[in-house]
């Protein structure tokens, strides 16, 4: 404000002017986007009869009777647990796949370096659901169907591209001098890999896994055709509280809730590498 | 220690061929220097002998050996590189110990000799700090004392000196150059800048455009420079390069026919004298354009009757009376006179 004060009255006036629609227009931004969550997180609040109202309510007795049932709810438990063990897996995976791939692409003279960039880019365009219909009766054949491993394989379809893509772009931004000194010095590939390029772009690596991990556990479609009961996901999970005829809308939204959590907890705890993993190199130091 | 050999050593990248035909021996504790302009190739020649390149035609060998399609490491030469390269996730102590802790060098080895390096490059107070936290000068040393600590066969420096102000340049020129000395260590050196190469060098080659153009002491190249290329090179201000009869003028019949006949006549800025002395020859009057007071001495620039724009260096004592604008009497002695082939560009003899 002090910059604005420094101004003269009639730029001063201005230049509070369009502050103050900037401030009006990321508030109502912020309204715009939260607002589901509101309504999802208001409806897990009410009871039954408060959840059915019409015209909704908007003040009304809090309740976590929804949630509690959760608790008790083997299939909620199970999809949730299902998510973890294919998200951790999914996300390993992909790092294990890509931080070399992403090297070797980067610094050394692969044939095809050009055509794998092409396939990248195409494989992180194409629906993923495009994946599933083929794959189908070739899981069923090979015993992946409906298994933690099959679905964490099948989404590296997606998540591989955008991690090799996006650990390329961190690994170019090291001087190759300093890759050069290293194998002169005599280290390995895999050993300027792990010692100099992991730790130099850990909040890339962090930004990258984070980005992973949220679109696995958001993940539907794939988890939807190649999972049956014992591999299915929390996504799949929040809609087991759909019946023939009814809704529990009530325990759904609570599911979300729950099913939310762990990737708003995981964002916030390492929002600064994920800050810092996508601006990395973006102003040189 | 080693001796390096490159014998017709050709590189190309793809269709386009940056060196041919490469002939030059380093030999063993020598303090060789690379120099030559941008684009030159002087940097690819050091990496193809680091390893950091491959070879496209010819032989390379290291201590009598092939080395062709030797690894980096399996060379043990140490490189300095222009941007230091030193691993930014590291301290100045686990970068300096990095190549011994790679050979599986036992611990108490390792600690005695990053202290021997540290001691020896003045870097004690530096061991736990991160390469961002280094000054320009401070991370060139550290660079140094990883080269040094492996005790490799032959020291690749690759312009290191290029990122640092002047005051440091020349410390560190005289920190490399005593390092070596000490060592008696093999080292190529890869500078643009002439002053470092005549100042550093045991022997340099002068390159340009993939070739060697002269191998020689300093005072060899500067004194008998084997090419136009080569005298127009080495020395600054650079040597007064141009047609005999422009550069003569009147001096006419008092200089040696060979000079005459020649296509080029090459003079040093300090060997043209401004006004006649006994023993010289008169090359007409020039106008001062512009001078250079770099306090011990002046850099005047001069153009003659033929137009031709000649440089003067004359100590500043000397300089009365002389101001833009003034006409100068110009003479030389014979015997500072350079000339060069008409086509080729070779000096003669």
């Amino acid at each position: 404000m002090s910059a604005i004060a420094a101004l003269p009255r009639s730029a001063r006036i201005g230049a509070r002017l369009s502050l103050g629609w900037a401030y009006l227009f990321s508030g109502a931004m912020v309204l715009f986007s939260l607002f589901p969550v509101y309504w999802v997180l208001a409806t897990s609040l009410k009871s039954k009869r408060d959840g059915l109202a019409s015209p909704p309510l908007w003040i009304f007795d809090p309740t976590v009777a929804n949630y509690l049932k959760l608790w008790t709810h083997e299939t909620f438990r199970h999809t949730f647990l299902n998510s973890m063990i294919v998200t951790s897996a999914g996300v390993s995976l992909s790092l294990a796949i890509a931080v070399p791939a992403a090297y070797a692409i980067v610094r050394m003279k692969v044939r095809g370096r050009d055509i794998v960039g092409v396939w990248l880019i195409l494989a992180y365009m194409l629906p993923e659901f495009l994946f599933v219909l083929p794959m189908f009766s070739l899981y069923q054949w090979t015993g992946l169907y409906d298994t933690h491993a099959g679905l964490a394989l099948m989404y590296q379809v997606h998540v591989l591209p955008l991690s090799i893509w996006l650990l390329s772009s961190f690994f170019r931004e090291i001087d190759p001098a300093i890759d050069e000194a290293a194998r002169i010095e005599g280290a390995s590939h895999w050993q300027i890999l792990t010692r100099i390029y992991v730790p130099c772009t850990m909040p890339g690596m962090v930004a990258t896994a984070i980005l992973n991990a949220i679109w696995i556990w958001n993940e539907l479609a794939i988890a939807l055709g190649l999972t049956f009961s014992k591999a299915q996901t929390v996504t799949l999970g929040v809609t087991s509280f759909r019946g023939y005829a009814a809704l529990d809308w009530g325990a759904m939204t609570a599911a979300s809730i729950i099913a939310i959590i762990p990737m708003l907890l995981f964002a916030i705890v390492a929002q600064r590498h994920i800050v810092k993993g996508l601006t990395l190199g973006a102003v040189k130091g | 220690m080693s001796e390096i050999r490159f014998c017709d050593v050709g590189k190309r990248f793809g269709d386009v061929e940056v060196i041919r035909g490469l002939d030059l021996g380093i030999e063993e504790g020598e303090f060789m220097v690379l120099v030559g302009p941008s684009g030159c190739a002087k940097s690819t020649t050091l990496r193809m002998m680091a390893g950091l390149e491959s070879i496209s035609s010819g032989d390379l060998f290291i201590g009598g050996r092939r080395a062709n399609d030797l690894m980096p490491a399996e060379r043990n030469f140490s490189m300095v590189f222009q941007s230091y390269a030193l691993f930014p996730n590291m301290s100045v102590r686990e970068n300096l110990s990095f190549g011994l802790k790679l050979r599986r060098t036992d611990a108490a080895t390792v600690a005695g000799e990053v202290a021997r390096v540290t001691e020896m490059l003045g870097l004690g107070n530096l061991l736990d700090r991160r390469p961002r936290q280094l000054s320009g000068g401070q991370a060139q040393r550290v660079a140094l004392g990883r080269a040094m600590i492996r005790k490799p066969d032959a020291f690749l420096f690759d312009e290191p000196l290029s990122n640092l102000d002047a005051e440091l340049r020349v410390q560190m020129r005289g920190e490399i150059s005593e390092m070596q000395r000490k060592l008696a260590a093999t080292t190529v050196y890869v500078t643009h800048d002439q002053v470092e190469a005549m100042t550093m060098g045991d022997r340099i080659a002068v390159m340009d455009k993939g070739r060697i153009k002269q191998v020689g002491v300093p005072t060899e190249l500067y004194e008998r420079p084997a090419n136009t290329f080569v005298a127009g090179f080495i020395g600054s201000p650079r040597m007064n390069l141009m047609p005999a009869a422009d550069l003569l003028g009147d001096a006419g019949p008092t200089v040696d026919p060979a000079c005459r006949r020649a296509g080029t006549l090459g003079m040093r800025p300090e060997h043209v004298l401004v006004g006649h002395e006994a023993g010289t020859v008169g090359i007409g009057q020039a106008r001062v354009i512009r001078m250079e007071n770099l306090g011990h001495e002046m850099h005047l620039h001069l153009r003659n009757a033929r137009g031709r724009a000649i440089t003067a260096r004359v100590g500043s004592e000397t300089c009365g009376g002389i101001a833009p604008g003034v006409t100068v009497p110009l003479a030389f002695r014979p015997e500072h006179l350079h000339a060069f082939d008409r086509t080729t560009g070779e000096r003669l003899p």
